[in-house]
């Protein structure tokens, strides 16, 4: 029974419990049995009760002392609901793409595949070929299945204008390997091989067959050919190659027997699909890689390779190819905006401990009569955590306006940007941070000045702590500045890695150049003809200079990889994978690639097995040597021996991309052609697009649409990760520049007022201005060197985690490191300079009469 | 003191009430209040004893009570409380607004006996 009690006072406030359990103890012992039970319970409920009495007490005064402060309240609100809300945002991104699971039921055992192709874009995409893939299935132990999909454009018709719709062509186990569950009807499988089935989208069905149920077992036309709907897939469904960047795919057709394919398009050495296997349960990745790169030496071994494979098989979780690009920047960002949390805590905290300076006399008043030095710290604290929660609502629903708003941009950079919501996590990260700013701004200024709240009266006691006071607050500054400098100087040193990218030097010539694509890579030998004509066909269009077929559009990004094997000359048998061009004559022109040695391809080249290189690749191979009518041998694609007969400049496919060997060919001397173009214009033309899709369709109302894009749109699309990334660290640098300037004003503000009276002495004593001033600049100098100084060590350590995000530029870059102390002590000075300014203003004798 | 001030502070909760009521003779402890208010209104308001310090607790401060030295020879833990001039203005005010309320009751022959 005494246990009981002592754990029903445990739950009452100390001073009731000092001052009554006497009394109550007295009283429950003459209670037996379950009276006395029930009387502990009614004393905890009691003591719960009085709490929340006292904290509501708390929040009253403390909203009514806010109100009374409306400056001080409104900046610090403010301040918090900026640091929370962008803490919110990038959070919430953070958990949303990098921690929520794959749209997919098996995701766990899924990963990219590739055979051995050479992905130097480093974004791990598998790509293989379908004769490969069946037999890495067969002979693996590991490897229980792998999808395969290739992209085709082919549009819907029937539904008034042919619809531009993008589908896949895809093997038996696609949907089987992926996990993916039929919304009606049921998914393609491998006896669906050669038919003519089909499974659209939710989307296509909801939007063009009414979401009806009977959809089952009609057909819609694809192209040129009729299709029955087997099944529809759910709007969850992703095919890989829309995985990276959001993209519709609207159908999903069978291999073999469709218009697009083709017998080298099936070929080993064809890497024409997007491939994901799936591993057997509880397989690790490493005995995954050790098991296919098994299977690939003995596939080498049976079938003498067409080029040199990489040493070992790539096999990427798919996880990781989706989110490995971007979780550099957004750990990054989320770094950055804790920081800025810490400023923004730190400047609050520095606002409550001057105000604490100045209600001293009130709060002292309260300790005389009775309130205990725990009361009057409870008080203090209630008022940071009032602020602490308005300004975290405030920045919850700004976090939550801010990333609806920047939808649109955002899910063009980011993958699955569709999981990023508000959800309890979420809510319950807020509200660490909340508590976590409580603490710092109000417990601990609080505690720390918990002797000058409950001291005597006396004056003199209180100029002692003045100067620790002061220390508190100085350092506090610095702890600031220090923090500032490296979210400034990340900002800078991302800015000029932006503007560093979008400068280079591109290796063609970007200008009123249009791509306009129909179909990728689907060799066919009666294209060319086909092509041609279109070609001619889209010359005639007023305003068109120049026009050309490509088998690889620059800067597409989503291009699947074409090379070749070349083998350098004197080594004998190893061939190494190089990315080639298949391109019609006047392609060089076109494209606006300049000429670097020898000649570009001429009519007379039609047959002849002759290349045109580019410089990178005559670097490589041959050095500082003359290139010109040397040869080099080649396999694949093509076999056999080349004369290399120009040198052009080499051409980036996108602004990550490194420089790479590349090879020409002319079309008529290869297969491999498809149905893309570059197309230069002198002028903008009006529709021009209907133009072009006229041109290439000549009257088949079944044609493939081209998808048609200017360059600009290209180039700034691939930029895009990159101008977010600026955008979003210049914000952050501009934030924290922003808090440690008004941390700065703050202070300086307050010590000049605490100091006026001296300054007033010193001034009717005959000194002069500039002396009052020089004495300010001092002691705000002194502030802002200390932080520079450690703000400086933290940078030169830590900038280096950016490099992931930075293009062509140091971490340690001297001018912006250089320029961002500058801003820095700018910032100080500036900050200073206005209530320095005051001090001089003091009339002596107006302070004096105040002695 | 003014009707006024007295007034913004009806009507008082039952438990204070009772209070002030069972203080209204003289000094009680606290145990003696409860019991006093349980025979009074035949069972009807019990104050388990968190109820009535937290309610104590409440008056002390709004300065209608005030503990009295008086140790008690049975069990010295125990502390004795009597009404202060202000306590007892109010308790007789609450007291008068409960008669009028009874006052218009029998009027209206709901309870028995004479106006």
């Amino acid at each position: 029974m005494r246990m009981l009690l002592r754990l029903a006072l445990a739950c009452c406030p100390r001073a009731f419990r000092a001052t009554f359990s006497g009394q109550i103890a007295a009283q429950i012992e003459r209670e037996h049995g379950f009276g006395a039970i029930l009387a502990c319970a009614n004393v905890a409920g009691a003591g719960i009760a009085l709490h929340f009495d006292w904290a509501a007490r708390d929040i009253a005064l403390a909203v009514r002392a806010l109100v009374r402060a409306p400056l001080y309240a409104g900046v610090c609100i403010g301040t918090i609901a900026l640091a929370i809300g962008a803490s919110v945002a990038i959070a919430s991104t953070l958990e949303g793409v990098l921690f929520k699971p794959l749209p997919y039921s098996n995701g766990a055992r899924l990963a990219f595949i590739a055979d051995g192709a050479d992905l130097t874009t480093g974004e791990g995409e598998g790509v293989m070929s379908y004769p490969n893939a069946v037999d890495v299935v067969r002979d693996s132990t590991t490897v229980e299945g792998i999808a395969l999909s290739t992209r085709v454009g082919l549009p819907l018709l029937g539904f008034g204008r042919p619809v531009g719709l993008t589908g896949a062509l895809v093997n038996g186990t696609f949907f089987d390997v992926l996990g993916v569950r039929a919304v009606l009807g049921r998914m393609l499988q491998p006896r669906d091989a050669g038919t003519v089935n089909v499974v659209v989208s939710e989307a296509l069905w909801r939007r063009y067959l009414g979401a009806s149920t009977d959809a089952i077992g009609r057909w819609i036309t694809l192209g040129d050919a009729r299709y029955t709907i087997v099944g529809v897939a759910p709007a969850t469904m992703r095919d890989p190659h829309a995985l990276r960047v959001d993209s519709a795919f609207d159908y999903w057709l069978p291999l073999k027997r469709t218009s697009a394919t083709s017998e080298q398009f099936m070929q080993r050495w064809a890497p024409a699909f997007i491939a994901v296997a799936i591993l057997r349960p509880r397989v690790t990745l490493a005995a995954a890689r050790a098991d296919v790169d098994r299977v690939l030496a003995d596939l080498a071994r049976r079938y003498p390779p067409r080029f040199a494979r990489a040493k070992t098989a790539s096999i990427t979780p798919i996880v990781e190819t989706l989110v490995g690009p971007v979780r550099p920047l957004l750990w990054l960002l989320y770094t950055a905006v804790s920081v800025v949390v810490l400023i923004a805590c730190a400047n609050v905290a520095n606002l409550t401990l001057a105000r604490l300076s100045v209600r001293e006399h009130e709060l002292l008043v309260r300790s005389a009569i009775g309130a205990s030095r725990a009361r009057v710290v409870a008080q203090v604290a209630t008022e940071s955590a009032v602020i602490a929660f308005i300004g975290g609502a405030l920045g919850i629903a700004g976090g939550w306006i801010a990333l609806s708003a920047s939808g649109a941009l955002a899910a063009q950079i980011l993958p699955r940007w569709e999981n990023v919501t508000f959800d309890p996590i979420i809510f319950g990260y807020a509200l660490v941070l909340i508590a976590l700013t409580t603490v710092l701004t109000g417990v601990l200024p609080a505690l720390l000045r918990r002797r000058d709240l409950t001291n005597t009266l006396k004056s003199a006691d209180r100029a002692n702590d003045r100067s620790s006071r002061q220390y508190l607050r100085a350092a506090l500054v610095a702890f600031e500045i220090a923090l500032a400098l490296p979210v400034v100087a990340s900002a800078g040193l991302v800015v000029k890695s932006f503007m560093t990218l979008t400068h280079v030097d591109l290796g063609f010539d970007a200008h009123n150049l249009y791509a306009a694509r129909v179909t990728v890579v689907h060799p066919r030998e009666r294209l060319l003809p086909e092509v041609n004509r279109s070609i001619e066909r889209i010359a005639r269009i007023p305003g068109v200079t120049s026009v050309a077929s490509t088998l690889v559009l620059p800067f597409y990004g989503d291009a699947p990889y074409v090379v070749i094997g070349l083998r350098r000359p004197g080594l004998r048998g190893t061939y190494e994978q190089t990315r080639f061009n298949a391109v019609t004559r006047g392609y060089f022109h076109t494209a606006g690639i300049s000429l670097v040695a020898g000649r570009t391809f001429t009519q007379a080249d039609d047959t002849a097995p002759v290349v045109v290189v580019s410089e990178q690749l005559a670097h490589t191979y041959f050095g500082t040597d003359a290139v010109i009518g040397k040869q080099v041998r080649v396999q694949g694609w093509l076999d056999g021996n080349e004369r290399i007969v120009g040198v052009v400049r080499t051409v980036r496919d996108s602004y990550s991309d490194t420089l790479v060997p590349q090879l020409y060919f002319l079309s008529t001397q290869t297969h491999a052609v498809s149905r893309q173009f570059i197309i230069r214009t002198s002028r903008p033309i009006p529709h021009f697009a209907e133009q072009v899709t006229t041109a290439i369709a000549d009257g088949e109302s079944s044609a493939e649409i081209p998808a048609i894009l200017p360059y600009s749109t290209l180039l700034a699309r691939d930029a895009l990760a990159s101008q977010a990334a600026t955008l979003l660290f210049g914000g952050l640098g501009a934030i924290s520049l922003l808090l440690a300037l008004a941390g700065i004003y703050a202070v300086t503000s307050f010590l000049v007022e605490q100091r006026t009276h001296e300054f007033a002495i010193r001034r009717a004593l005959g000194a002069r201005a500039t002396h009052v001033l020089t004495n300010v600049f001092k002691r705000s100098g002194a502030q802002g060197a200390i932080g520079i100084l450690i703000g400086f060590s933290l940078t030169a350590a830590l900038t280096h985690l950016l490099t992931a995000l930075l293009f062509e530029t140091s971490p340690l870059d001297g001018s912006t490191l250089a320029a961002a102390i500058v801003l820095l002590v700018g910032s100080i000075l500036l900050a200073s300079l206005i209530p320095a300014l005051r001090a001089t203003r003091v009339d002596p004798a107006a302070a004096l009469r105040y002695e | 003191m003014a009707r006024q001030v007295v007034a913004e502070h009806l009507p008082l909760s039952m438990s204070a009430f009772h209070i002030l009521v069972a203080l209204a003779d003289g000094e009680r402890h606290g145990y003696a209040m409860t019991k006093e208010i349980e025979e009074a209104t035949d069972g009807a308001v019990r104050l388990g004893p968190g109820t009535l310090y937290r309610m104590l607790r409440q008056l002390l401060d709004d300065g209608w009570i005030v503990e009295i030295d008086r140790i008690d020879e049975e069990d010295p833990r125990r502390r004795y409380y009597r009404l202060t001039a202000r306590g007892r203005k109010i308790a007789q005010a609450e007291a008068a607004r409960y008669e009028q309320i009874v006052r218009f009751a029998r009027s209206r022959r709901l309870l028995p006996g004479s106006i």
